[in-house]
């Protein structure tokens, strides 16, 4: 059955992409800055007018074409990859299904032109997000961390919720395209640092940055190839996507690109210090993402609109190409443990020549298209630095520091999980491999992933080395990151090579990263509170308040009851009370 | 009247050949018996559809009148086919109930298109006097019997005291001519209660055809009494008329007298929703639920009309929207109750149980008309038409109204949620139950197969309209 309704899951998969291909190749050659009157293309579906004053109606630009071809490839790829990485599970067939239901949803945010649907496809993905991290619901990691995602991001939405009401007040219209275009007029709305900060609440929460940024990690226990399309490539980078939309109106405010670069800067080096430290592959990952939307963010934020949507771009390729690698691994030796891992170049060459591209892009190595996009990223920041940007030239300075800085981390974590993974000899230890001979048993066990896994990859290796050639290049900062990239490999090389783990280059204070700076403590602390604060609002709700509904209740009963049984089949009475009525009826108007 | 326009056909032509249609009907089923349920049904069809390219295009007398010629003319339409069922009835001759249907229909469709008094009251009794005639005719059944016999005693008073009231207005304005009458309402010098209290008597008749309380006790009866398709048929036609009627005499005669009679139409209105509502809470019974429910929507749908004074398209076109959007929902409920006397054996909710599990489409059409009758999604095109009565309701000023029809909206979820959960019951309920209902007899024909498809198309239209809802809101004025 399963077989059967693969083939299936997969083709209507490859027709939402067909019409997404369909809807956004056209637009690709427009123009791409965020200013001016909107370039897009705008379609009404249901003009609901003054009836219902929603209407459906949908704005695709260049943006937009973007963000739907990087889902449906990845979404595509993600479905193929399935077929063997879940093969024979229970639920595959609800879990393909959640897949297409998010696609759509993606779709939806990504060409809604009314802010209510883009609402409405926002929390489908989230929905989406909490089922298909619970898929192994059996599993209370997978639980946890799926209801730890839901709550988190549901922060974020209350801000977009909030702040779309604050656009609808300010600019007097719910439809994106109209905004824009105001903003865009001459008499522009000022004091938009309100709503700039509402939806940098809502992209917070969505895209897990600072400080909202557990749940990404914890949202692992996932199936991997999940965690390659929402929780790397699409759906978390959906927050980058809603400020480029309404780039204009956030960046009018100084004040709110400022709050977004500074939570960007701490977002970025913190979670590239969790990534050096973790010893889990997938964690390592879902740290690099957090790490690499930040910095996302930190290019919007100084003005960089077009390197922020490259370094978008960029990644979901490689970070889905990784996540799929991480998976790959993981169904061959069945755990996504580091120290599980170790020599697998020779087994899985094919995994190991992709992932080898992969955490090369990760690290910004020449020519991969990681490399261009995180130059053109640092290059933006160097650019505000001398020139009028949404942000004064000491955060833009600020941000090209810690950019720097996080760059060199992000060399020395990406090659150290690589290392760890793929070389570093065969010592390290498996499930079911002894202590003595383990090293030939081990051999056999292990082989290549199936083909149906390492054709996306190889694809998304290609385009990871392909999407180069549409990126933009500077020579200076190409020197200066290539530089920072030698010094760091060499750096990290040095000590795996003699046998140490770079992460303990942070000295005293790995502990404190190992245990993520016990920032869950606190949100513990909170659950509990609100627990019990749930416990007594439940508490008097049911004893106290309800008392009243059910009295009403009881009470429209027996009313019920007494008018069900008015109805004698007595004419007498019948004209009776239509003549009492007819008097009451007359005495009232006269008596008014 | 003068003798050059004696009679204007663009608006009579339409009921005229409704009823043509009910005498050919009567006529072919004297002379050829035999030809039964298949044939009527389609000589009402073929003058239906008549009726309805007629009204195409002479456009009748003005939008809003054409308008709710259409929803009438659509749901006799769906009655009759629905009516195909009763052919498994030995006690309902084919002739005489399509006959009366459709003469009955013709009085609805005149009661809105009337031009004065006269024509109203003709207009009324010509709806009444067929439609009691329905109810009484399994005359062997004396629920059926005596019901009619309320029904008519009750219809009787009503329409006496509405020509009472119209005798009064005649003798304070000397016309019956809606014009002649907004005329002389503006120049009256008698004392302004006495004028109103006219007025509200003129139209006790119109408000008890409409169901609403006091005027309502009738409707329960009826409805119980009579076979399904006939109960459709009072529910959506007969109201519809009635509800047409009010709004022309309230928006062009009796506008003049506005600040006065919205008082009555508003507390009419408020008791209509919650006596309706309180009343379908204690039913087990799907016909008897819909009955007490008929008496609650019309609360809903007299309730826009409290700002009739304030003139505005958005006024006049709300009882219109609302009563197209009940009309669907609550043929296609009626459509489902018809289908399930036949396949089910009954209509009681013990019949019912379950019957989405056994019967997907039926259970999905009896969840969809429910949730549009209760206004709550997915079907939202039954929200959007609470929207739009409540909105008036809300510009006139009517606060409490609008606080009123809110609580009605929630007290008619808890009834209409309730058939949907028991038809929506788990198999371990549904054994229990057809122990209980193993005693009823299922008779199924081709008719029922024909009612079937009216559940269908119910069910489509339900569905598409509530993804776009301006299909069914857009072509209404």
């Amino acid at each position: 059955m399963t077989r059967r309704y693969s083939s299936s899951a997969v083709a209507i998969t490859a027709v939402l992409a067909l019409c997404a291909a369909i809807v956004a190749f056209p637009r690709l050659g427009d123009r791409t800055g965020p200013y001016g009157s909107p370039a897009g293309e705008r379609t009404t579906l249901v003009d609901g007018g003054d009836l219902l004053g929603v209407s459906v109606t949908f704005y695709v630009d260049h943006l937009s074409a973007v963000m739907l071809l990087l889902a449906a490839g990845v979404g595509l790829m993600v479905q193929v990859y399935s077929l063997a990485y879940l093969a024979g599970d229970p639920r595959y067939r609800s879990y393909t299904t959640i897949i297409q239901l998010f696609l759509v949803a993606m779709a939806t945010v990504v060409v809604a032109d009314n802010l209510w649907l883009l609402l409405v496809g926002w929390e489908v993905m989230g929905l989406c997000s909490y089922l298909l991290i619970s898929h192994h619901w059996e599993l209370a990691p997978a639980r946890a961390g799926a209801v730890k995602a839901f709550l988190l991001t549901r922060v974020g939405d209350l801000g977009l919720l909030v702040g779309i009401f604050a656009i609808g007040h300010t600019f007097g219209t719910y439809e994106i395209s109209e905004v824009l275009a105001a903003m865009a007029s001459s008499d522009a709305p000022a004091g938009l640092t309100a709503i700039g900060l509402l939806i940098v609440v809502a992209v917070v929460g969505k895209s897990a940055q600072f400080p909202l940024h557990t749940w990404l990690a914890d949202a692992m226990p996932g199936p991997t190839p999940i965690s390659a399309l929402i929780h790397a490539a699409t759906m978390v980078a959906a927050g980058v996507f809603l400020v480029a939309r309404l780039y204009p109106v956030m960046a009018e405010s100084a004040v709110t690109m400022t709050v977004l670069a500074v939570v960007a800067c701490v977002t970025m080096l913190l979670a590239a210090l969790l990534a050096l430290t973790s010893g889990d592959l997938k964690r390592v990952l879902a740290w690099s993402t957090v790490s690499q939307l930040a910095y996302m963010f930190a290019a919007l934020a100084v003005g960089g609109y077009d390197a922020g949507i490259d370094h978008l771009l960029s990644h979901g390729a490689f970070k889905a190409l990784l996540f799929l690698v991480a998976g790959s691994v993981a169904h061959v030796i069945g755990s996504t443990a580091l120290r599980d891992m170790g020599g697998l170049r020779g087994a899985m060459p094919w995994t190991f020549a992709t992932g080898t591209i992969g955490f090369a892009a990760l690290a910004g190595v020449v020519p991969t298209v990681g490399f261009f996009s995180k130059d053109a990223v640092l290059e933006s920041a160097w650019h505000a630095v001398g020139h009028e940007s949404p942000v004064s030239a000491g955060v833009a300075a600020v941000v090209l520091a810690v950019g720097l800085v996080t760059a060199a981390v992000t060399v020395v974590y990406a090659f150290r999980a690589w290392w760890m993974t793929f070389m570093g000899g065969d010592g390290a230890t498996v499930t079911g491999a002894g202590a003595t001979g383990a090293g030939a048993a081990r051999a056999q066990a292990l082989r290549e992933a199936p083909p149906l896994m390492v054709g996306p990859l190889v694809l998304l290796a290609a385009a990871t080395l392909l999407l180069s050639l549409a990126m933009p290049f500077d020579l200076l900062m190409g020197l200066v990151t290539t530089l920072v990239v030698a010094g760091a490999g060499w750096l990290a090389y040095q000590a795996l090579a003699a046998g140490r783990d770079p992460a303990d280059l942070l000295g005293p204070a790995r502990p404190a990263f190992t245990r993520e700076l016990g920032w869950d403590v606190g949100y513990d602390g909170a659950g509990v509170a609100a627990r019990e604060a749930g416990d007594l609002v439940v508490a008097t709700d049911r004893d106290v308040i309800g008392f009243y509904p059910r009295a009403v209740a009881w009470l429209s009963v027996q009313l019920s009851r007494v008018l069900t049984r008015s109805q004698t089949g007595n004419a007498q009475i019948y004209v009776t009370v239509l003549a009492v009525g007819v008097l009451l009826a007359t005495l009232l108007v006269v008596v008014r | 009247m003068t003798g050059s326009q004696l009679i204007d056909w663009s608006s009579a032509g339409v009921p005229l050949l409704v009823a043509a249609g009910a005498i050919v009907a009567l006529v072919v089923d004297a002379f050829w018996p035999g030809g039964r349920w298949r044939r009527a049904g389609t000589i009402a069809v073929a003058s239906l559809a008549a009726a309805g390219s007629w009204l195409a295009s002479t456009g009748s007398t003005g939008p809003i009148v054409a308008g709710f010629s259409w929803v009438i003319l659509l749901s006799a339409l769906a009655v009759v086919v629905l009516a195909q069922v009763l052919e498994d009835d030995a006690t309902m001759p084919a002739g005489e109930s399509v006959f009366l249907m459709l003469c009955a229909t013709a009085g609805a469709l005149t009661l809105a298109s009337a031009s004065d008094f006269v024509t109203l009251v003709v207009a009324l009794e010509l709806l009444s006097l067929p439609s009691i005639a329905l109810v009484a005719m399994q005359r062997d059944r004396r629920e059926a019997v005596s019901s009619a016999w309320t029904f008519f005693l009750a219809s009787a008073t009503a329409t006496a005291v509405t020509l009472m009231g119209l005798s009064l207005l005649y003798g304070l304005t000397g016309t019956l001519t809606y014009e002649g009458v907004l005329v002389g309402l503006q120049a009256e010098r008698a004392p302004l209660r006495v004028v109103t209290a006219v007025v509200v008597l003129v139209l006790i008749g119109l408000v008890f055809k409409v169901g609403a309380v006091p005027f309502h006790l009738w409707i329960p009866d009826a409805y119980r009494g009579a076979t399904v398709p006939v109960a459709a048929f009072l529910s959506v036609v007969s109201k519809g008329g009635a509800l047409a009627g009010l709004l022309v005499v309230l928006a062009y005669p009796f506008v003049a007298l506005q600040p006065r009679w919205d008082v009555f139409i508003a507390v009419v209105a408020a008791l209509s929703m919650t006596v309706g509502n309180l009343g379908a809470l204690a039913q087990r019974d799907i016909v008897g639920m819909l009955a007490w429910s008929s008496v609650a929507q019309g609360g809903f749908v007299l309730a826009p009309l409290v700002a009739v004074a304030v003139g505005s398209d958005l006024v006049l076109t709300a009882p219109l929207r609302y009563l197209a959007v009940y009309a669907v929902a609550n043929l296609t409920v009626f459509a489902v109750a018809a289908v399930g006397v036949r396949r089910l054996g009954g209509t009681s909710y013990a019949h019912y149980t379950g019957v989405a599990r056994r019967d997907p489409l039926l259970g999905v059409a009896l969840l969809m008309g429910l949730l549009a009758l209760a206004g709550f999604p997915p079907a939202v095109i039954g929200l959007v038409a609470k929207y739009v009565v409540l909105q008036p309701v809300i510009v006139s000023g009517y606060g409490w109204l609008a606080a009123v029809m809110a609580v009605n909206v929630a007290l008619g979820l808890v009834y209409y949620l309730r058939l949907a959960v028991v038809a929506f019951a788990p198999a371990s309920r549904v054994l229990r139950s057809e122990v209980a209902a193993s005693g009823a007899t299922v008779r199924e024909g081709r008719g029922t197969a024909i009612a079937y498809a009216v559940v269908v198309v119910g069910v489509v239209a339900l569905v598409a309209t509530s993804v776009a809802p301006t299909l069914l809101l857009g072509p209404l004025p």
